[in-house]
């Protein structure tokens, strides 16, 4: 039986379908690599956004219980500190709030991209497959690897 | 006071399986035995829409057909009596489906029955981008290469409905019986002489074989099959410009709804 890569040699006809359905997968996994990343990369997001917020709400009641109990003339040096510490927290957790969309933007981006490709393939696989004359153990691969991929095609209303 | 109460609380989430049997063996002398049972079958072949028709939730109004399965979904039956815990295994080959499967067949009590679905090569594509990839590239161009395509996946299926089978009987001597649903029949009523032929458990073809070979396997003390004809939905069927009406009435689908509710009433005694 002929495999895949001999027919694409042979008969470019069935064997560039092969290639698409191959260079679609790979890129189907590339995709659920790069969604991984997103995601952990969003948690990160969540959580620095978090310290930072707690960290600037924590400064600021620091410096009001500093300036109630002691005066300005006491704790100036102090003040000076936690309001530049301040001004650092919110601007860094300003800028994760506006990072935080494109992240969110990026990630869905990709994740449609690969559910549409995981569905399509799951579609075409058989015949795929057997117009290509796919041996058995080329055949699993695809399968195996085509089983790692997400599933769904979008939200479902259930 | 706190630490008088982590003891205990340690003890009950050590032994959480054990007191959610008790809980549900109480419940069973109470509202009668709870049979489990599996919707397996490949994409497309309407599982969760047949699972909505059973559960009701089909009747309300305003109901929308369920979309692609994601992860396991589950509804409870309730007939003659006789209540029943569905499972509907996605059909994709992808993560949830094996995680659906270790649940139902590879679990510590796997289920009670199976109910394998099947539409004589009808799945429905839900995908257009694969629709026009099979149509154009693929040339599975006429309704009659679509369904030989599908017929040959349904086999693809069924071999691993057996396989996790053979798992759960040699685990724990269950599930006990098979059910073919061999759905969407609204789409093929003129030719459903050739369609129990296929699926009969005395027909001479590719699927009846495998299921015999199971049944073989597993014994046939501890194991039976049979198959029936259901319509979730009256829905047309179009591939390539060719569409297939529904020639059925609704009051023959629900006919055929109630029969098999039946078939399963007498599987769960």
């Amino acid at each position: 039986m002929s495999t895949a890569h001999e027919h694409y040699s042979s008969s470019e006809g069935t064997g560039h379908l092969y290639d698409g359905g191959e260079k679609l997968l790979s890129f189907a996994e590339q995709l659920a690599k790069d969604c991984e990343q997103y995601e952990r990369r969003q948690k990160l997001l969540v959580l620095l956004y978090a310290s930072s917020s707690v960290l600037a709400t924590l400064a600021v009641s620091g410096m009001l219980f500093l300036l109630l109990n002691y005066g300005l003339a006491e704790t100036r040096t102090a003040c000076i500190f936690l309001l530049t510490f301040t001004l650092i927290m919110v601007m860094v957790s300003l800028n994760l709030r506006l990072h935080f969309p494109f992240a969110v933007k990026q990630l869905r981006r990709d994740r449609r991209a690969l559910l549409e490709i995981a569905d399509l393939l799951r579609e075409v696989e058989k015949a795929l497959a057997e117009r290509n004359n796919l041996s058995v153990l080329e055949r699993a691969a695809f399968r195996i690897r085509l089983a790692r991929l997400d599933i769904g095609s979008g939200d479902s209303p259930r | 006071m706190v630490v008088e109460w982590v003891g205990p609380l340690l003890t009950g989430f050590k032994h959480r399986t054990d007191i959610k049997e008790l809980l549900a063996g109480g419940l069973s002398l109470v509202f009668g035995k709870k049979t489990e049972i599996a919707f397996t079958g490949m994409q497309g072949v309407g599982k969760s829409v047949l699972l909505d028709q059973l559960t009701g939730k089909a009747s309300r109004p305003a109901y929308q057909p369920p979309l692609q399965s994601q992860r396991l979904e589950s509804g409870s039956v309730k007939s003659g009596g006789r209540r029943m815990r569905v499972g509907v295994i996605p059909g994709q080959l992808a993560e949830p489906r094996h995680v659906a499967l270790d649940q139902l067949f590879r679990a510590r009590k796997p289920v009670d029955g199976v109910v394998h679905l099947v539409s004589y090569g009808h799945a429905t594509s839900r995908n257009p981008d694969a629709v026009d990839a099979l149509v154009r590239d693929l040339k599975i161009n006429t309704v009659a290469k679509y369904q030989k395509l599908q017929l040959e996946r349904e086999l693809e299926d069924l071999a691993q409905t057996c396989q996790a089978i053979r798992e759960a009987h040699r685990k724990a001597r269950s599930p006990k019986w098979l059910v073919v649903a061999v759905d969407k029949i609204d789409l093929f009523h003129d030719v459903i002489a050739k369609a129990r032929r296929y699926y009969s458990p005395d027909a001479d073809s590719p699927f009846a074989e495998q299921l015999r070979a199971l049944t073989a396997q597993v014994g046939t003390d501890n194991f039976r099959w049979e198959a029936a004809p259901v319509c979730g939905c009256l829905a047309p069927f179009e591939w390539n410009g060719k569409a297939l009406v529904p020639q059925l009435r609704e009051e023959e689908r629900q006919a055929y709804l109630a029969q098999l509710l039946r078939l399963l009433e007498s599987y769960c005694r």
